[in-house]
């Protein structure tokens, strides 16, 4: 008996010689084409082996660029079966079996059979490249070293062009069989079958059944019966043949019918078809996708879901349906809670069966419609199932004014490299098919270059001080070759800016995140612009990989004049007089002496010179800043709007220690209407605006009133300055 | 005594076999200083001994009329202070290049860029060997996680890998039978071209070496023009 230690020296030794190689390593370039894991994958026809030669093989003529991740049709979503001798093989540390074949003329090119466990799970190829590798195994035992052989081979592979790097063997255009599903040494002229299935790849609900054809074709006299079985499934999916087998001599098919339970397990399985007949077996694959079940059910949708209208004018938004689960009915529309005036129609009036479409719902506003906005409810009923989506509609009053459209050259028509009155970066305006133009012949196609890059696309307009409405509209379309779904890389932003270039907001920020097939329509209103120059700028971000394009196109820009007048109703609106009892401003405080009127820089103004500090003592406080008014009985509109600045040493985050109450009082005192509750929750740097619609107190006196209450302890200040209220008669 | 002949014993007639596969005549392209890196292609190296140059000669293929250095300085090794000094010699190869380089980039109209932002990744490699593979793999994640800048024509990576970290290429290991090597890979970002550099306790050696790589990259990006 051999002693023990030595046994375990040896082993030693031996694992010691073992290159490192030879660990399992995987290859890296064109991986995923060369292993059936790419996106093109499903375009490869297992199931029609195509006979070919090295002489057509070597004809092909290459790609340039060559796709990483991508197929070439024809030469790489072909499996070709070739004919030749096997001259050389070697194993290389990427765990592929580098194999050179030769044709009687001397021609070679190279085929590979990787690894199996350098190969996905999904890979459709798997069986097919461990089928070959045993096959090799069984004949040849592969080293680091290139070895001889010089054998006739039948080799059955799926093509693809690798890159030239000097390998052995390797064909003038690069093309190899990669991978190797199948390899016969020595095949003879006898007789043999084939088997497919068709279709290759079939979806499974649970609790549902599909069915497949499975064929077989016998050659070269082949007379055998043919049995049939399969292998692969998933949990809770059972298969069986009808017939079972083929009978004698081989040629014919059966119905190979996959039932699922309810339980199923979910995903994409490769089921292998093995034949079995005459001595041969032979196998195929059918990739199986089981989902899960779902009930009959849609979606609905708006776009947009804010829609802007001057009274005596229609807007419209698109409604949209979508079915899944098997659902199968016509689905009717209907919009409910429509400002008084305001009509709502559909076109069509309903989806018809099976329920998925779109509709056209337009808003109709009477010229004495109810200003404001309101939201509308739209409710989509099919079968036995009801959604609703909400439309936000904003009615204008038109003050029997006149809507204009200020943008110059909105569609880029012009053609021209610099459209103005559009200020554009190099390169921007595009009439190209890769990003065709929203309407007409042109675009504004921003970035799109994989590099770090930055395009703009500018206008300068001055919106009239007597604006009504103004709104800009644009249609974008975003694509990109960005995979990720969480990060933004490549970014648009909409900006307002003075005419210095100061960016006075951002209205939106697009992103990678938004790409989308087609155009989409985006709005946004720019009354608060009224009386200013601005620029609309958009500013194109791309960073140092992979392209985004951001294509703009048919901007609008329709503001709305009034020729009505406005008039301004608070008296001494910024407390600029300065007093300490600031007529007609009421101020009342149990603090004393009365101290709310300020000028100090600890609480600067919004503008001027003074505002009006409320509270911030630290100690139980209430101070009332209140003026009274009318609202003619002429009035179309009323807007009451404050500018608030809150600071707090509360350090709480849900409780609100110290208030302010916006209220309207009738002249006697009594509270008719809250506005709005603010307190140390509200607390911000700076000021914000905030507006009121009063129109419901048209004809009437009424008391404008603001209540402050702070607590015991821990000081919060609210700051009013520039308060107005402007009635349109 | 007994067992120390026999260990000795299985380790040589071992290595005789590894050797014997090693000088098959198939085993090493007929180009020298070229070797088959680990997906059967060719890869030109700079031998372990710099004085050996070998005979080369130009034979037309492209070569990259600008050439950028980007550094990345691989392994925790770099960590170390004491070796850190070093990078600032190693982040600006072309600067430093011996006048022979410099006259060969020039008679080939080739123009070296003031070097390109430096990466560092002082991570644990989980391996203490790294195959040419593993560096394509590194390279692929760098540039699918943005953490290097996309490449462009002029670009060339040149990994610099850490005291403790050691390179094979095709089975070839560095220090025995080379000092550096270039290659090239193609992602979804490219053709990328990339110079590794192993680690080597003489300054001058671990740099000559590094510029030697550079160089012949520039001038042989795709191992068909210059051997």
């Amino acid at each position: 008996m051999r002693s023990p230690r030595r046994i375990w020296l040896l082993l030693v030794a031996t694992v010691l010689t073992i290159p490192s190689s030879l660990l399992a390593q995987c290859g890296v370039e064109r991986w995923s084409v060369k292993t059936g894991t790419d996106a093109d994958v499903s375009k490869v026809n297992l199931n029609a082996p195509t006979n070919t030669t090295i002489t057509a093989m070597r004809a092909f003529t290459a790609p340039s660029p060559i796709p990483a991740n991508n197929r070439i049709t024809g030469p790489e979503t072909t499996l070709w079966v070739i004919n030749a001798t096997l001259t050389l093989f070697k194993l290389e540390s990427d765990s592929d079996y580098h194999l050179v074949i030769q044709d009687a003329s001397g021609n070679t090119m190279i085929t590979e059979i990787p690894s199996p466990s350098c190969v996905g799970a999904g890979s459709p190829f798997l069986p097919g490249i461990t089928n070959a590798r045993a096959e090799f195994n069984a004949r040849f035992s592969a080293t680091t070293s290139f070895q001889t052989a010089n054998i006739p081979v039948k080799v059955t592979g799926v093509g693809m062009f690798d890159f030239l790097h000097g390998q052995t063997g390797v064909a003038p255009n690069g093309i190899e069989l990669h991978a190797v599903l199948d390899i016969v040494f020595n095949p003879g002229t006898g007789s043999d079958f084939s088997v497919s299935a068709a279709p290759t790849s079939l979806s499974l609900t649970q609790g549902g059944t599909a069915s497949d054809t499975i064929s077989t074709t016998g050659s070269g006299g082949f007379n055998s019966s043919v049995s049939l079985s399969v292998t692969g499934l998933p949990a809770g999916v059972t298969a069986s043949f009808s017939p079972t087998s083929i009978a004698a001599p081989g040629t014919g098919s059966s119905t190979l019918k996959f039932t699922a339970s309810s339980t199923a397990t979910t995903g994409t399985f490769n089921a292998t078809v093995t034949a079995t007949g005459g001595g041969l077996t032979h196998t195929t694959t059918v990739v199986v996708t089981v989902s899960a079940a779902t009930a009959p059910n849609f979606t609905l949708a708006a776009s947009p879901t804010s829609v802007s209208i001057v009274q005596g004018t229609s807007g419209s938004s698109s409604i949209s349906t979508t079915v899944s689960g098997g659902f199968n009915s016509s689905v009717s529309l209907s919009a409910s809670g429509l400002p008084a005036g305001v009509t709502a129609s559909f076109s069509p009036t309903s989806i018809a069966a099976p329920g998925s479409g779109t509709s056209t719902l337009t808003f109709t506003a009477s010229a004495t419609a109810t200003t404001g906005t309101a939201t509308v409810t739209i409710t989509a009923t099919g079968g036995t199932v009801t959604h609703t989506a909400s439309v936000a509609l904003t009615v204008t009053a038109t003050g029997g004014g006149t809507s204009t459209q200020l943008l110059g050259n909105p569609g880029f028509e012009n053609g021209s490299t610099a459209p103005s009155p559009w200020v554009v970066s190099t390169g921007v305006i595009n009439n190209s098919t890769s990003e065709p133009a929203h309407g007409g012949t042109w675009d504004a196609w921003l970035d799109g270059f994989g590099s770090a890059h930055t395009d703009t696309v500018m206008q300068q307009v001055t919106i009239p001080a007597n604006a009504t409405a103004a709104t800009l509209t644009f249609w974008l379309h975003v694509d990109t070759a960005e995979t990720t779904t969480t990060t933004a890389f490549d970014t648009l932003a909409v900006q307002v800016r003075n005419s210095a270039g100061t960016v006075l907001s951002t209205l939106a920020t697009f992103s990678n995140l938004n790409h989308a097939t087609g155009y989409q329509q985006k709005s946004f209103n720019l009354l608060s612009f009224a009386g200013q120059t601005i620029q609309i700028n958009f500013a194109g971000t791309e960073d140092a990989s992979l392209q985004t394009s951001f294509v703009l196109d048919d901007f609008a820009l329709n503001v709305t004049t009034s020729t009505t007048a406005t008039t301004e109703l608070i008296g001494n609106p910024g407390f600029e007089n300065g007093a300490t009892t600031p007529a007609p401003w009421v101020l009342t405080s149990t603090h004393t002496p009365l101290s709310i009127i300020n000028n100090s820089a600890t609480e600067p103004p919004h503008a001027g010179t003074f505002d009006a500090w409320m509270l911030g003592w630290g100690v139980a406080t209430t101070d009332t800043v209140m003026q009274q008014v009318t609202i003619p009985a002429t009035a179309t509109a009323a807007s009451f709007s404050f500018w608030l600045h809150v600071d707090t040493a509360e350090t709480s985050t849900t409780t609100a220690f110290d208030t302010l109450q916006v209220q309207i009082r009738n002249s006697s005192g009594t509270v008719l209407q809250t506005l709005g509750t603010f307190s140390n929750l509200d607390h911000n740097t700076g000021y914000l605006q905030h507006t009121f619609n009063l129109a419901s107190f048209v004809g009437q006196t009424i008391q404008v009133m603001f209540v402050g209450q702070e607590d015991s302890s821990l000081k919060t200040s609210f700051v009013l300055d520039d308060i107005s209220l402007k009635v349109t008669q | 005594m007994k067992k120390f002949v026999f260990v000795t014993l299985l380790f040589c007639m071992a290595g005789s076999v590894v050797m014997a596969q090693q000088v098959a005549s198939l085993d090493l392209p007929a180009e020298p200083n070229f070797v088959f890196d680990d997906d059967g292609g060719k890869a030109q190296i700079v031998p372990a001994d710099l004085s050996v140059t070998g005979q080369k000669s130009f034979h037309g293929g492209p070569v990259l009329s600008t050439a950028r250095q980007v550094s990345i300085f691989l392994g925790a090794g770099w960590g170390d202070q004491q070796f850190r000094g070093r990078e600032t010699a190693l982040v600006d190869i072309a600067g430093g290049m011996p006048a022979t380089h410099r006259a060969e980039l020039q008679q080939h109209n080739v123009r070296t860029l003031k070097s390109a932002l430096m990466h560092e990744d002082f991570s644990d490699l989980s391996k203490s060997t790294l195959n040419d593979l593993d560096i394509q793999r590194k390279l692929s994640d760098l540039l699918q996680s943005k953490t290097i800048p996309a490449p462009t024509a002029s670009t060339v990576f040149v990994i610099f890998l850490a005291p403790g970290t050691s390179s094979t290429l095709g089975g070839h290991n560095a220090g025995v039978e080379y000092a550096a090597y270039h290659n090239f890979v193609n992602l979804e970002a490219g053709e990328i071209h990339y110079v590794v550099v192993p680690f080597h306790n003489d300054a001058t050696h671990h740099t000559a070496a590094a510029a030697r790589a550079f160089a012949e990259t520039a001038l042989n990006p795709n191992g068909q023009g210059w051997f």
